[in-house]
Order: structure tokens, then sequence, then C-alpha cells
């Protein structure tokens, strides 16, 4: 029956990237056929125009604002579109960063770019936890993972499920970005630049989803019961951001000095070094999230790989 | 050459073990029966020999290259598990396509294959449905159609008739006759008259433990054992005397009639069925053997005096 066979090659992890690549592309179109991760996609998309819409509507109230406090009523609408927009992006940019020198930079980028930025980082995580969270106890909970095991190693299975995932967050983080494009586009038209701006901002909120994906990666390798595992990275993400809290200073980081030394632990951390224009302020914090998802995953897959599945 | 070895395997849950010093070997070709009651340890056994539990203490080898490997034995080991549901977007050909892709097939061969297996299980119709949608019936053949994708040399089946209708039974009992010789099988059942007809060698386990193995034909003592399915009682005693029979037993209508080893199994029957007839004793069904239940029971109630003794 079997006419042509192509044994997998194996690299030094002992991954076969064939089949990495097959789990993964897998795994992709699994989620995808998922009413659950189209409505979530659907309604992502949704509160992404709607926000961007709002917040066109805030920024001309701003604008506006900017018009009369300048140059009063009667001559304001003789006064340059750009000056306008310089004066009242810093407003409106000060709400979403606490970081004085870090909004005067951001004056430069696309205002619908900076707010869809924001909010792409802000609601990342519990994107990935709808979309991804009990990911691989799924599987076990099911027995599915018993028809693959015996034709994939467990490495190869637990980051092929995380690839397949980490492209789900691209497509969920890009139906945001193009809702967004599209509101700019119908009310004041969009340029190449706000695009690129578009693209980088969604990047980034990807990378910093994939910590995340690592993070609750982990639980679901450790959980047999996806319930349980989605239950425990709610919590777990309750667990980072007051950790993160605590070490960032206040009270306990007063005290405990030591306690400043962990923040690096926590995804929150690099937010901040992420809405930087800049590549090189970005490029350090892309790699330490890149490092805390994947070291959460290969905690998980130490965990799985001498586990009953 | 023996293809799967256990040599003295424990698995512990929790406190409780499963399997307790398991020892056995399975011929390469056999078609192996599996049997044991409940909680005998049969599932347990399978999941450690496709390495999906770890052995608590023990060696396990297979093909002589010691315990499953995905990574070198993919491809040459197929299980199909007691309780497993794939993935439940996907639809049963996306599903075995997959599979087949894992163990090592091109997409085209796993298409071919996919599409062989699914006709085969009388699926065809049902190639686009996904698996909430399907029976409990089509479940378990899509079960077995995943457990042989790209012929694999060894195939554990865990109850791979429960629930079936006896026309699928029958076709199952085809398939895994059609196998024997070139395949491994390892086939759990309760149904042992089933596995009588299939297997040509046996396991009994009880309570994770070997009971006894061997030869279907040596269990069943085909030689020594000759049941007669008479219209009344004998006369016991001549019967006896006449064929020199180790051991005549009268259970209303069946005569057992153990034989000594080494007299010929023609003379004897000839002897045999002379003085039933002098006897005009009516003969209506005459077989040689105990059934595969009798010797089940026989070694259960050995093992059970064993114990109480």
């Amino acid at each position: 029956m079997v006419d042509v066979s192509r044994p997998g090659v194996a690299t030094n992890l002992g991954l076969d990237p064939r089949k990495l690549v097959r789990v993964a592309r897998f795994e992709l179109a699994e989620a995808l056929r998922s009413r659950l991760i189209s409505v979530v996609f659907a309604l992502y998309g949704v509160g992404a125009a709607l926000g961007a819409y709002i917040f066109s509507k805030t920024l001309d109230a701003a604008e506006a604002a900017v018009r009369e406090q300048m140059f009063g009523t009667l001559s304001a609408h003789s006064v340059p579109d750009d000056i306008v927009r310089q004066q009242a992006l810093p407003r409106v940019i000060s709400f979403l960063v606490d970081d004085a020198e870090l909004a005067r930079e951001l004056s430069s980028v696309d205002p619908l770019a900076l707010f869809y930025g924001f909010m792409a980082l802000e609601l990342v995580a519990p994107l990935v936890l709808m979309t991804s969270g009990g990911l691989h106890s799924g599987d076990i909970a099911t027995g599915a993972v018993r028809f693959v095991l015996t034709r994939c190693d467990r490495l190869t299975w637990a980051l092929g499920k995380w690839l397949g995932h980490a492209v789900l967050l691209a497509v969920g983080l890009s139906v945001g970005a193009l809702a967004t494009a599209l509101v700019a586009g119908v009310r004041s038209g969009i340029d190449a630049g706000s695009v690129l701006w578009l693209l980088r901002a969604s990047f980034r909120a990807w990378v910093y989803g994939l910590a995340y994906l690592g993070l609750f990666s982990w639980v679901a390798l450790a959980v047999r019961s996806p319930s349980r595992a989605r239950t425990l990275s709610i919590l777990l993400l309750f667990a980072l951001w007051i950790g993160h809290s605590i070490c960032n200073g206040g009270y306990f980081a007063e005290r405990l000095p030591a306690l400043r030394h962990l923040v690096w632990l926590f995804p929150a951390h690099y937010q901040l070094a992420l809405w930087s224009p800049s590549w090189l302020a970005s490029v350090p914090a892309i790699v330490a999230l890149l490092a805390i998802g994947l070291g959460a995953l290969a905690l998980g897959h130490a965990m799985f790989k001498r586990a009953d599945a | 050459m023996n293809v799967v070895v256990l040599r003295d395997v424990v698995k512990r849950y929790g406190k409780l073990p499963a399997l307790d010093g398991l020892s056995l070997a399975i011929p390469r070709g056999s078609a192996c029966a599996v049997i044991g009651p409940n909680g005998s340890g049969k599932t347990t056994m399978f999941a450690v020999i496709a390495g999906l539990l770890s052995a608590s203490s023990g060696e396990v080898e297979l093909f002589g290259e010691g315990p499953f490997d995905a990574r070198r034995h993919s491809g040459r080991l197929g299980l199909m598990p007691q309780d497993s549901a794939p993935s439940p977007h996907a639809s049963l050909l996306q599903s075995l396509c997959y599979y087949a892709e894992l163990s090592g097939l091109t997409p085209e061969a796993a298409q071919r294959e996919a599409d062989a297996w699914l006709g085969r299980m009388r699926l065809g119709d049902r190639a686009r449905a996904r698996p909430g949608e399907l029976s409990h019936g089509m479940r378990r053949r899509f079960s077995v159609a995943q457990a042989f994708l790209g012929s694999p040399e060894i195939v554990l089946l865990d109850e791979p008739t429960a629930g079936l209708d006896p026309e699928l039974v029958a076709e199952m009992r085809g398939l895994f006759m059609e196998r024997r010789g070139q395949t491994t099988l390892l086939i759990s059942s309760h149904v042992l008259s089933e596995l009588e007809d299939v297997c040509d060698y046996a396991v009994f386990l009880e309570q994770g433990r070997l009971v006894r193995q061997g030869a279907m034909r040596q269990l069943l003592q085909a030689d020594t054992l000759v049941r007669l399915k008479l219209t009344r009682e004998p006369d016991l005693a001549a019967l006896r005397e006449r064929v020199g029979a180790l051991d005549v037993r009268w259970a209303a209508p069946t005569l057992d009639v153990r034989l000594r080893g080494d007299v010929p199994i023609d003379a004897a029957n000839a002897k045999l069925l002379g003085e039933l007839l002098e006897q005009k004793v009516g003969i209506l069904g005459l077989e040689a053997g105990q059934s595969l239940e009798a010797s089940y029971l026989a070694t259960r109630r050995e093992e059970r005096g064993r114990g109480e003794g």
C-alpha cells in the first residue's frame, strides 16, 4: 500500500524539521477551523475598528481644543493640521505611555498605529489565553495525542503546536491591524508610512504575545485537564501582573531591593521598550521576550517529557 | 525472533501497580491475543510498549533496539488506543493524511493511503466528516484505520471490535487475518471466541502479571482434547476403558475427552466414535480442543486457587 517512504531527518535536538512544520501546519489549520477562534478574532477585529474610530474622534476633539487654545476660534481654521496635531498628540499619548521622553518620541508615529500598538499590547495576553489556553492539555485529555506520539517525538509535537499557534496569533493581530487600517482609510485616507507603522505595532505585539504563549504552553503541558489549564493560565496572568507591580517599585521593592532584579522575568517589564520607535531600543526586549516564551515552553516540555500521555 | 519483549516491567499509578513485574515475549509476525479481566493491565501494557507511559521499572524492547523511541521507530508501530478521539475540527481525511505524513509518507502517498483505509473501513462517504459527527462504531473504525496507516511492523489494538455490529466484527476479523504474518498484531478483547479465530499466540494477564503465554494451539490443547455434543449421557466407564483417555467429563450435552499426549488423534477418534455408535448415542457435534474461554477460565481458576493456597 505504501509506495513512497520519506523518513524524517533528525537534528541534534532530536527535532525533525519536516515533522515540526507538519505539526505546526495542522495545528494552525485546526485552530482556524474552530468556531470559537473565528468568533474571538471577529470580536477582536470589531473591537480594533471601534477603538480606532473612538480614538480618531478623541484626537479630533483634542485637535479642536488645541486650535482654540492656540489661536482662538476665529482664526483656528487657518492653522495647518500638522502643527495642531504636533500639539494635540502628546496630550493623547500621555494617556497611553507613562514616560514623557518616549511620549515625545512617539509624536512622530502615525496616531492610529499608536492606538493599535497600545491596544494590541494591552490585549494580546488575554487574546492568547482565549485562543491558545490549554493548548496541549486539550489533546492530552481527549487522547488525540496518542495518535501522534507514536509517529513523532514529544518535543516536535509540543514545539509544533506552539509554532502553529504563534502563526495563529499573527493572523489574529493582522485582523486587528487591518480593521484599524480600514477605519483610517475611510476617515482620512492611509499612506504607506502608516501601514508600515501598523505592521511594526503588530509585530511587536506578536513578540510580546509569544512570551505569554510560551507561559500558557508551560501550564498546558503540565496539566492534563484543559479547563484546569485555562484556569491556571488566568491565575498566572494575574500573578505576573501582581509580581511585576511588586518588583517594579513601590512598598515591597523599596524594602527589599533584590526584588527589582526579578523584573526581567516578567513580560510586562519589556512593554515600554516595545513602544520605542527605534529598533535598537526594541531588539533587546524582543530577544528577552522570546527567551521567556521559549524558556517557559522548554520547562513545560521537561515536565511533559516523562509524564504519562 | 521476538519483536516485543518485556522484562519484569512494573508500572505504578501512585502506589497502585497496574503492571506488576510483567515479562513476556511476542514472536515477530504473530497475532497475539492479550486476555485478562478488567484492570489486569492490558491497556497499560499497550501504552508502555508504545512509549506513552513510562515504566516505573523493568525493560521494554522493541525490534531488539530498546524501548519505543518515536525518532527511531516512527511509522514502525501503530496503536489503536481504547478511548481516544482525534482532533475535533479536522475531517477524517485530513487527520489520516496528517498521521500518515508524520509516519514518513509523502503528502501524495499519505493521501492515497488515507483514501484506501477510509474505503476499507467503509468510511469513504464520511471522509469530510468531523469526529463529532460520527457514531461510536465509525470512530472505532477510524481508530483502526489510523493504526494501520503506513503498514507498521507492529500494531497494537485495544478492544478494536467493542461496540461494532456483527457484520463489522466479521470484517475486522477478516482484516486481522489478512494482516497476520506480515504484521505483528497484539489484540486485546473480551470476546474470546473472536481472538481464538484470529490469533495464533496468546498471553493471559491477571493483576498486571503474566499468568500464561504460548501458541494458541498449545493453550487450547487442540491435540489432546476432543469435545462432543451428544443426545444423551454415554457409559463413561466404558468409554474411558476403550479410548484410554486421561479424563472423561460429562456436562450435558457436552462430553469432554482428554487424551494422553502419546495417543494419535485419528486412532483415538476412531475408538471414541466407534464406542459411542455402539452405545447408540447420537452425536450432534464434534470439535477438537477447548475454547479459549474455557482455557482462560481454567487458568483463572488455577491462579485463584494458587492465591488462596
